[in-house]
This record gives C-alpha cells, sequence and structure tokens, in this order.
C-alpha cells in the first residue's frame, strides 16, 4: 500500500518529536524544547496535507470525475436541496474516506451511503448531513393501496365517471421531489456511468454505444460535446431513454418509480369510510390550473425548471408531477388495460406518465392517464425521476446514530403486490 | 360473350391506396373503368339497417346494386365487408364484386340483375378474396332464367304483399328516383318489383339494395335508412320521391289505372299466370314511362273480353281473409293469409289455370286438390302443412335451412295424415317441383342445374 | 291602433324555392332550400354565406393521398387556431364548418384516429372560416375543404370523374401537400408518385394564358406523422431533398412558391387489437408539433 513508507516516517517524526520535548522538560534546554515542539506542528501539518490527494487517486471513478476536459461549461446551478452542496467542517482533518463520501453527496448518490452495508461508515455528521440532503430531495410516499384506473375507451373524456380499476397495493417509498435535471445528468456521464456496464441492463449492452448526443458523445440526444446546454441546467434531463433512466438511477442507489407508486404520489388516495378511495385528478386537486403545470395551454412551449410552478405540488412536497416531461416508470403500457384488448408493437412499451408541455388534451395530463413509449425512444419531452424503497434504505440505524425521530417502518421486503378487488 | 369482372375496394398496391379498383379483367374499358369507380361504395358506404340485420342474424351485411355503362354493359355488383381496414383505421373494409355484363348476356337472364347474380353464385364466381390478385379472368356464365317465376310471384304475394308491391311500383314509375324506408327486406322488395315489369323495362332501373344515398350513385329504385340525413339526401334529388313501408299503408292509396293497378288486381285475384303471360309477351324497345298506356290498353281489354277472372271489388290486401267458395278452382296464391279452413291445405290447390301458353312452351302441370278434405278442427296440423307448403317452396329455391326445417316437420305431420292424404300430398309436391322446374328453364335447353338438385333433395324428404 | 307588418305572400315564398340558387363552388343551379350542390355536392350553405357577407372566401385546397394524415391535421390545425394561443385567430362561419374539427378531436380524444374520409364528395367535411392575423388588419376568408385521398388519386388519373375536386383546384389559390414522412422515411416512392402526380394535374388546370407564367401560388409542402421520424423536424427540406428527390425536383422547377414543413400530432402510436374486432392504429397521446407554422406561412404569402 503507498501509505505505509509515510505512516512509518510519520511516526518516526513524531518519536523524535516527542524525545526532543522529554529531553528539553528534563534538561533545561530552550532551544531543543522548541525544536521539538516544532518538529511536531510540522510533522501533524504535513501529515493532514498528504492525506488529501492520496484519498481522491485511490477511486478510480472520482479520478476520472475529477479530470475537466477544459473545453465544457458545466454549471451546477444553486437549488434548494441540492446534493451538490456539500458541508465539511472545517476542524475535523479529511481522510480518504470522507472525501468519497463528499464526493458521493456531490453526486447526489446519498441513498448509496444509506443502505446497510456503508451506513456504518457515516460518522454522526456526515449522517446528519446525508438525511438533510435525502429528506430535502426526495419525500416520502407511504403505504397503502392506489386504483389504476382501466382506460374507457368508450366514455366522453371528462365526463366519464370513475373508472372501476384495479386496486394495488404500495410499500411505501421515497420518490425525488425534481425531475432528474440536466446537471445531476452530466455528473452521471462525467463519471463515466455510459461505460459502466453493470448500470446497464444486459440486454441493452449491444445498444448502449447508440446512446449519444448531436456530436457522437455519450448523452442525451439534444446536448453537445457531452454536455447540455447552459441555460438549461436546472431544466429536467430529456431525450434519454428509458434505458438510460434506469441506468442513471441504479449509479445514484435508486431506481425509477413503478406505475403504481407513481400514480400513488401523484393522486395520493384517501380511504373514505375505510373502503372506498378517494384519489385526485391531479396532485393540486380535480382541475386543471395553468398556474400550476407546464402543458400546452399554458404557454411555455418549452421546458421549465424543475423548481418552477411549486404551487401544483403534490401534497407531500413533489413538484411538477404533472406537466413539464412525461416521466418514465418501470413498468408497460398496456398493463392495467383489460384483456379483451391488447397492444401489439415491436418490442413492449413503457409507461409515461404526468403529461409534458406540449400535451394538448387536458385530460391526458391528470394522474391516472397512461401514455408509453418505445424504451429505446429518446424524445425531446420525456424525463424521469426516481425512487427507493424506504426498506432499502437502513434509516433505523440512522435514527439509532442520530437520535431523530423517523416514521417506523414495517420490514416490507416486497415492493409491490397487486390485490384485485372487486 | 363472357362477363367481365372487377373488384373495387381498399387496399394497398402497386398503383394506388386506399379505395380504387384494385383488379379488373382484361375487357373492362376505360370508361367503364371510370365509371365503376364513380359508383363504387367506399368506407362506411353500407346502410346501417341492412349492417345491423345482418349483424343480428351473423351474416355479413350484402347489396344488390345495378347500374348502366357507357359500352352499353351494365354493372351487376354484389356489396359486403370483407375483414379490416388496411390501414388500421376503424371501420370494415368494403368489398364490391363488379360483374360487367354485356346486354345480351343479361338479356339472357331476362335483364333480371338478381337472377343473374343467383347463377353467378351457383357457379361459385362470387366470393370475397382475401388476396385480389391484379388482374382477374372474365367469367363464362351458361344457363339462363325465365322472365318471370311464378315461385317467386306466389311468394311476393304472401310478403310483402300485392298492395305494397302495386304501391311501389306506382310511385317509381312517376318518378326519376325512389327511396324506400323501412323496408323489412329490401332484396326481395326490389327483387318483386323488377319481376313485375317487363324485362325490356327492367334495364331502366338502376337499384340498390343496401348502400347508403349518394349523389355519386344516383340510383333510381333504393333502399334508405330511416334517418333524416339519407331521407333529405334523396327528396333534394330532381324528381325523387320517398316512400316509407313501415307500418300499413293508407286505405285510401290510388293505384292509378295504369300498370301498378294492373299487377295488384292480377295478383290480388290469384291470377299469376295470366300476369306472367303479360310479362312475358315481348314488347322490343319498351320504356317504363310506356307502361301505364299498356295496362290500361290490357285491363280495358280484360273487362270487356273477361279475360281470365274479374278480380274482386274491395281491396284483398295479404293480411286480409276473403272467403272463397269450397272446391273453386282458380289460380290462387300458392301460400295465402289466414283463411276459414274449410279446405285443404293451400299446396293443394292448382296453381295456374286458364292460361294461354306460349307458343312452344311444355304444358305446365297443375297442383290439384286432393279428394278428402282435412278436419277444418285440426288447426295445429294445418298450420304444420302451411309451415311445410313454405319449408317446399323455399327449399326448392336453395334455402338449406328450410330444407332442415322441412326434414324436421314432415314426419311428423305424415304420421297424422292419412296415407291416402300423404300419397297426394308427395304426388301434389312432386307435379309442383317439375312445374318449378320447368318454368324456370322456358324454352331454352339450358337449364339452372342447382334448382334441380334443390328439388331433388326436397323430393328425396318427402318421399323417405 | 295600428301597425304596420310586412308579411310575405306564400306565393312569394314558393317563389324564392322555384328561383335558382348558384352553388359557389361549380356554379350550377340549384333550389334555393337545397343543402347540397346536386351537381357537385358542396354545401349550399357557402354560397349562403357568401351572398351574406359578400365576401368570396380563398379556396386552400389539401392535397394527399389516402392516409397521409389530410383530416387528423386539418381538425387539429382548426381547433389549435380556435384558441386564444394561437398566432392567428380563426372564426368558423356555419355550423358545418365545425364538424371536422368536433370528428377529429373527440376522435383524438378518444385515443383514435378519426375513420377513414369516404370517397363520396357528399361526405366530405369543408371548413369555411375567417382568419385574422394580428399583423394584418383585414381578415381574410377561407374554404378549405377535407378531400379524400384516392379520389384526388382518381381524379388525377382520369379526369372530370370527380368534378367537384377539378373546381376546387382549378381555384385554389394555395395548396397544403401532405406527404407521409413515415413511409417516405422507410423508403417507399408510392407517395411521392401520388403527390407528383397530383402537383402535375394542378398545373395542367391552369389556364392556357396563366400557363406561361411560373405558378407563384403559396404551396406548402408538410411532412406529416414526423414525430416517428424525428431528423424530419430537425431539416423537412433536407429530409425531402434526400427522401423525395423526384418530387423536390419536381417544385424546384415548376413551383417557385413553396416551402417544406415537419409535423406531427401524435406523440407515439401502436396497434391495438380488441378481442373479437380489428386490429387498428391508436394514438397513445396527443402532441401537435408544426401543425400551425405551415398555415401561417400559407396565410401569409396569401395575403400579399
Amino acid at each position: 500500500m503507498s501509505h505505509r513508507p509515510s505512516t512509518r516516517l510519520t511516526w518516526m517524526l513524531l518519536a523524535c518529536a516527542l524525545l526532543a520535548v522529554a529531553a528539553a522538560w528534563t534538561t533545561p534546554d530552550v532551544p531543543l524544547g522548541a525544536g521539538g515542539a516544532a518538529l511536531l506542528v510540522v510533522t501533524f501539518v504535513w501529515r493532514v496535507r498528504r492525506r488529501a490527494p492520496q484519498a481522491v487517486a485511490a477511486d478510480p471513478a472520482a479520478a476520472s470525475a475529477g479530470a475537466t476536459p477544459p473545453a465544457r461549461q458545466r454549471v451546477d446551478a444553486p437549488r434548494s436541496g441540492s446534493a451538490s452542496r456539500v458541508r465539511r467542517p472545517s476542524s475535523v482533518p479529511r481522510t480518504e474516506q470522507q472525501a468519497l463520501i463528499d464526493q458521493m453527496l456531490q453526486q447526489g448518490r446519498y441513498t448509496l451511503l444509506l443502505r446497510r452495508q456503508l451506513v456504518g461508515n457515516l460518522d454522526r455528521e456526515q449522517l446528519e448531513h446525508t438525511l438533510e440532503l435525502l429528506h430535502e430531495a426526495m419525500a416520502v410516499v407511504p403505504e397503502g393501496n392506489v386504483r389504476m384506473a382501466q382506460p374507457d375507451w368508450d366514455a366522453v373524456p371528462g365526463h366519464q365517471e370513475p373508472a372501476p380499476g384495479r386496486l394495488v397495493h404500495v410499500a411505501p417509498l421515497l420518490l425525488d421531489r425534481y425531475a432528474v435535471t440536466n446537471a445531476d445528468y452530466q455528473k452521471f456521464v462525467d463519471a463515466g456511468g455510459y461505460q459502466e456496464m453493470p448500470l446497464w441492463a444486459p440486454e441493452i449492452w449491444p445498444g448502449v454505444l447508440q446512446f449519444v448526443d448531436r456530436t457522437r458523445h455519450p448523452g442525451p440526444r439534444d446536448w453537445t460535446q457531452g454536455a447540455h446546454h447552459p441555460d438549461l441546467a436546472d431544466h429536467p434531463v430529456v431525450g434519454v431513454s428509458w434505458y438510460e433512466a434506469a441506468a442513471y438511477a441504479r449509479w445514484v442507489g435508486k431506481r425509477l418509480p413503478t406505475d403504481a407508486e407513481w400514480v400513488k404520489a401523484a393522486s395520493w388516495p384517501v380511504a373514505v369510510g375505510g373502503v372506498e378511495l378517494e384519489q385526485r385528478r391531479y396532485p393540486w386537486g380535480e382541475s386543471l390550473d395553468e398556474r400550476k403545470a407546464n402543458v400546452w395551454s399554458t404557454g411555455a412551449g418549452r421546458t421549465v425548471p424543475v423548481t418552477a410552478l411549486p404551487a401544483g405540488s403534490s401534497v407531500n412536497g413533489i413538484v411538477q408531477l404533472i406537466g413539464n416531461v412525461w416521466e418514465w416508470t418501470t413498468g408497460d403500457y398496456g398493463m392495467w388495460h383489460p384483456p379483451s384488448r391488447s397492444i401489439q408493437a415491436p418490442q413492449p412499451l413503457k409507461s409515461l406518465r404526468g403529461g409534458a408541455f406540449d400535451t394538448y388534451l387536458e385530460h391526458q395530463a391528470t394522474c391516472d392517464f397512461q401514455s408509453g413509449d418505445s424504451p429505446l425512444a429518446r424524445k425531446h419531452n420525456i424525463g424521469f425521476r426516481c425512487a427507493i424503497s424506504l426498506c432499502d434504505l437502513a434509516l433505523w440505524t440512522a435514527e439509532e446514530a442520530c437520535g431523530e425521530q423517523l416514521v417506523a417502518l414495517d420490514d416490507a421486503r416486497q415492493l409491490e403486490r397487486e390485490e384485485s378487488l372487486a | 360473350m363472357a362477363i367481365e369482372q372487377a373488384i373495387f375496394t381498399s387496399a394497398r398496391s402497386s398503383r394506388s391506396e386506399g379505395y380504387h379498383l384494385v383488379a379488373t379483367s382484361p375487357g373492362v374499358t376505360p370508361d367503364d373503368a371510370r365509371e365503376l369507380v364513380a359508383w363504387g361504395p367506399t368506407h362506411d358506404s353500407l346502410a346501417a339497417a341492412g349492417v345491423e340485420a345482418a349483424a343480428r342474424a351473423g351474416r355479413r351485411p350484402v347489396s344488390v346494386n345495378f347500374f348502366p355503362l357507357p359500352s352499353g354493359a351494365f354493372c351487376v355488383s354484389r356489396t359486403t365487408h370483407a375483414g379490416p381496414e388496411y390501414s388500421g383505421r376503424r371501420g370494415p373494409q368494403v368489398y364490391t364484386q363488379c360483374l360487367v355484363v354485356p346486354a345480351d348476356t343479361l338479356a339472357r337472364f331476362a335483364n333480371n340483375a338478381f337472377r343473374l347474380l343467383e347463377a353467378a353464385t351457383a357457379a361459385g364466381h362470387i366470393r370475397v378474396m382475401s388476396n385480389v390478385p391484379q388482374r382477374l379472368d372474365p367469367l363464362v356464365l351458361p344457363g339462363r332464367a325465365s322472365p318471370v317465376s311464378l315461385s317467386l310471384l306466389d311468394r311476393l304475394c304472401f310478403h310483402p304483399g300485392a298492395r305494397r308491391l302495386a304501391a311501389v311500383l306506382r310511385v317509381a314509375l312517376s318518378c326519376r328516383c325512389l327511396g324506400i324506408v323501412g323496408a323489412e327486406k329490401p332484396e326481395r322488395l326490389l327483387a318483386g318489383a323488377i319481376t313485375l315489369v317487363p324485362p325490356e323495362c327492367r334495364t331502366q332501373w338502376s337499384f340498390s339494395t343496401g348502400l347508403k344515398v349518394s349523389a355519386q350513385r344516383p340510383f333510381r329504385l333504393t333502399a334508405v335508412d330511416d334517418d333524416p340525413v339519407q331521407r333529405r339526401m334523396l327528396l333534394e334529388r330532381e324528381a325523387a320521391s320517398l316512400l316509407d313501408m313501415q307500418g300499413e299503408l293508407p286505405d285510401e292509396l290510388d293505384l292509378g289505372e295504369g300498370w301498378a293497378a294492373l299487377v295488384y288486381q292480377t295478383m290480388s285475384a290469384g291470377n299469376l299466370g295470366q300476369l306472367a303471360a303479360l310479362l312475358q309477351q315481348p314488347h322490343p324497345g319498351l320504356q317504363l314511362e310506356q307502361l301505364d298506356g299498356l295496362a290500361r290498353g290490357w285491363l280495358a281489354q280484360a273487362r270487356s273480353a273477361c279475360f281470365g277472372q274479374a278480380p274482386p271489388a274491395e281491396v284483398p290486401d295479404s293480411t286480409a281473409a276473403p272467403a272463397e267458395a269450397a272446391g273453386a278452382t282458380h289460380a290462387g296464391p300458392l301460400r295465402a293469409a289466414p283463411r276459414p279452413r274449410q279446405h285443404t291445405h293451400p299446396a293443394h290447390e292448382r296453381s295456374a289455370v286458364g292460361l294461354a301458353p306460349r307458343a312452344g312452351a311444355a304444358p305446365r302441370p297443375v297442383i290439384n286438390r286432393p279428394a278428402a278434405a282435412l278436419d277444418p278442427g285440426c288447426q295445429e296440423l294445418m298450420d304444420q302443412l302451411e309451415q311445410i307448403d313454405t319449408c317446399v317452396l323455399e327449399a326448392i329455391r336453395g334455402d338449406y335451412a328450410a330444407l332442415d326445417r322441412l326434414r324436421g316437420l314432415w314426419p311428423n305431420v305424415a304420421r297424422k295424415l292419412d296415407p291416402g292424404l300423404v300419397q297426394e300430398s308427395r304426388e301434389q309436391y312432386l307435379q309442383y317441383a317439375l312445374s318449378a322446374w320447368l318454368e324456370e328453364s322456358g324454352q331454352a335447353d339450358m337449364r339452372d342445374a342447382s334448382r334441380a338438385v334443390f328439388a331433388l333433395d326436397v323430393l328425396t324428404t318427402l318421399f323417405e | 291602433m295600428r301597425t304596420r307588418t310586412a308579411m310575405p305572400l306564400d306565393s312569394v315564398r314558393l317563389a324564392q324555392f322555384a328561383v335558382p340558387f348558384p352553388c359557389h363552388i361549380c356554379g350550377s343551379e340549384n333550389t334555393l332550400a337545397a343543402t347540397l350542390c346536386q351537381h357537385c355536392s358542396a354545401p349550399m350553405s357557402i354560397a349562403h354565406q357568401v351572398r351574406e357577407t359578400g365576401i368570396a372566401p380563398h379556396v386552400v385546397t389539401v392535397l394527399g393521398s389516402s392516409g397521409a394524415g389530410k383530416t387528423v391535421y386539418l381538425g387539429t390545425l382548426l381547433d389549435m387556431l380556435s384558441r386564444e394561443r394561437a398566432p392567428l385567430q380563426l372564426t368558423s362561419r356555419g355550423a358545418y364548418s365545425l364538424s371536422l374539427q368536433q370528428n377529429t378531436m373527440s376522435a383524438l380524444a378518444r385515443c383514435e384516429f378519426p375513420s377513414k374520409t369516404p370517397s363520396e364528395a357528399d361526405c366530405w367535411n369543408w371548413a369555411h372560416c375567417q382568419v385574422r392575423d394580428p399583423a394584418d388588419r383585414r381578415p381574410i376568408e377561407l374554404l378549405v375543404p377535407d378531400m379524400a385521398g384516392e379520389a384526388m388519386q382518381t381524379e388525377a388519373d382520369h379526369p372530370l370523374t370527380f368534378p367537384v375536386i377539378r373546381q376546387l383546384l382549378g381555384r385554389s389559390e394555395g395548396v397544403m401537400v401532405m406527404i407521409d414522412a413515415l413511409e417516405a422515411g422507410t423508403g417507399g416512392s408510392s407517395q411521392e408518385f401520388l403527390v407528383m402526380k397530383m402537383l402535375s394535374y394542378l398545373s395542367q388546370l391552369r389556364t392556357d394564358r396563366r400557363r406561361k407564367k411560373p405558378d407563384t401560388r403559396p404551396v406548402a409542402l408538410i411532412l406529416t406523422k414526423a414525430d416517428q421520424c424525428e431528423d424530419c423536424f430537425e431539416d423537412p427540406s433536407g429530409f425531402a431533398r434526400r427522401r423525395l428527390p423526384g418530387l423536390w425536383k419536381l417544385c424546384q422547377q415548376h413551383l417557385q412558391n413553396c416551402h417544406y414543413f415537419a409535423s406531427g400530432v401524435a406523440g407515439c402510436c401502436a396497434w391495438q387489437v380488441e378481442f373479437g374486432r380489428q386490429r387498428v392504429r391508436v394514438p397513445l397521446r396527443l402532441e401537435p408539433r408544426g401543425i400551425v407554422e405551415p398555415f401561417v406561412w400559407l396565410v401569409r404569402h396569401l395575403q400579399k
């Protein structure tokens, strides 16, 4: 290990310094004592300075992320609760592990740190900071049932009675408050995410090479030179296929939400009378308000920053579930259709939810409307946000460490089970 | 001469897309092709009533169409649904098979498009092709049809009845375009109207039994949906009339003194043979407009010379129950509406009496009454006998369902009848089948073999 | 107290119905009460509207083969222009003008495409509307019929089969040509030949005197279904040049005032199979792109 010679030298210098100080103490030799103290200080400072660059070089991912091509411009737009804001006490000396943790927090991969395998490596301060980032970036979607509406093709849109649909149970999860931005995705690209095959589904390995931007660099379709437009840093990333979205989610330690999870987060079902589920048409209520969602009638004609239109947030503070961009989920399009109707496509279509800035019909930008597209589609109005199951995070360990009250959780291992209720 | 043919439907071919002439036989002229396209029914062209009725019956809707072509030939076409639209849009594909029939070929079938189409269907030429070849072969259609079918006239007397048919004729002859609303079986009604004019006039009536009204297709006779838009579209045409067949006809319906009145009087009196003889008389170059004058002359002649039996004064509608003397031998309908049960079942009445046969024609056998009368109180048996009459008629015409019903009915009835009556019934049915076969062929040596086969099936059942 | 009232005599009313009333499209005489022209099947309400307003509308014809997307484009266009956000403001003349918009949008709202347009002229939808451009004070009256593609093709192959098409093309002051970009992108050439045939027929209908001069009518060549062919949006002209070389050359030679556009209505399409029924093509969502721009270009060139 490269650290051994320097460690041995450090201990030697320390020993010499202590001996000098001891000798000066026994024999009143001021120069000797001062020299020993000085040696102590120098040894300590030198040791601290040598630790920082070695910790970075030990992590190849960090090394590649640290390399900055001089031609690209990257702007990390400040955002409330952004994971890019790393708080590091200046009084504590920085170790390799700390640097790695900081880097992962910088990249928004805080959920990885909260895994059972890694959470024990965090000290209290890091844990607090990680939890803070988690709560700023993600919102809890509680456990419960959600009705997945079955489309009624014969009904007049906007006038039909609530479709019976299928009742699905959703385990508790955390869902991103904001859609993944260009800035967020840039970190994935810069970290070499397109080259890390374990992040990608095996069936798409041969196809990863086709996920390039206008200049043939790995990245979303509309980027150039592997970078986004500088003015669009805080806009949702678009032009990414379902596979790219899934790979990013895996990289940050999360996953794409399931169809039911997305609908539950958006429609916030409430059991009325203990049985009947009342679900919202929109996260904010029952009628479309152009001040709360970026759809065609709003007039923007393009994406807006993910923090825009906060009035359209859901009950638990998730922003822009409706409008701006369609969002990939893990579900298949047509999975809620009755058996008498099926979709035929060259490959199974993946589900899209939420509507986008160019969604023309209001009823297609609602919580229960499902669209779909090819998983290879890289369109100008399709983005995504990530989720993670609460059972995947060691939050009770964090609770013990931080002494904070968190939601008491069941030990649910199953992410989702379906129940058909009459 | 061969019959050329063409397929007009929606398909993607090397030449075009959508509704076009997908395939033609070599003899279709460009002018005729253009006319076929102009008249061609496209998306959603079949009348809604026909589509619904066919859906209830579990079969495809069909429209039989007839119109003239620039070359002097005539188009006899059959339109139906043929599966999904190739482009993925909703609605079935409308498929039309057109037969371009030379005038002399049509004349062989007494200028009756229905008879020609029946013959072509029996020969296997009329079918929906899933893969239409680009080039079709012309058809050769042997056979012919008699100008008049007595069996058809018999059935027409029962349904839709002499009065309704006469009303159709009356209005059709007085206007350029007639739409018929609410007809239960428009094909039978129009077939009846065509049959009830002389063959020379039949080509002057273009018709459609089941297409929507369109300015692109100016048929002279057409069955119309009971739809305000369709009605209005038809009435806006020049000299157009609409005849609503729903419900009862008004009592004061004036049939005039022309052809319609002649048809009504002869049919209601049961003088079908007389009517058939009138229709078979040759009238080269006869126009529809001349029919009324011709009828007036015949009616005057009939009154003065007691031509056949004078019709009754009152309107003997098919639903009425005229009183008849027992044992009267007169040409009467083979099957009439409810009448007093004083005689044997109608199959044993004379079918044609007092007709002067055409020169060279074979003598027509008649169906005599049986010797003994049945118990008039045996209503159930009488009903069953009437049903057998109907089944025999329809089965000989080619209705397999009727043949099946006959097979179920006849053994039960035969058991209840006196053996002598059974034997007599068989003889009468045999004579009827023979007469139907003879009148079908007429003077020519070409006969419709399919009719003989049907008759044999019926007789086999009756004589088992 | 006596009041004077004017009451037309029955004889006057009968005379009105007996007086012939010419069709605005073909000029043939019809009765006053006629709904459709008995010769060309154009709605007679157009003639009534023209008589009331005193303004003859500019005829804009929409050409394209069967299935190119004419009905979907027109219906979506009319709906978009009827909203406040549109760059042009559209006002329909008469209830019949709304049928196309209504039929199309109701079908798309059910995630379906509208039914095929029949070839029978009396089944066509006609849009008669007034268009107002904020950049121009004078509104412009337009008449845009939604004709069946195969009828146009038949007329081009066999002139006078559909007289109304000949009349409309002869009076056309602006043209929108729909070309299926999806089929062109996959290498199909049938679209190209059909459109070239129609444009050639269109140019033939100009009078001899006018034929010597170049055709300056604005012609918008719209590549439809471009949502499934993304590179078409980026450079419609380049796409046409690469995929439709014959059409490109024809337009260069004969059309002085033409422009290429890309448009799309559905974000994604798929085949839907219903048990016991047919397989149909359905749009999975509605996100119109490039719909208004060609029309705006055309209108502004009409006003020049």
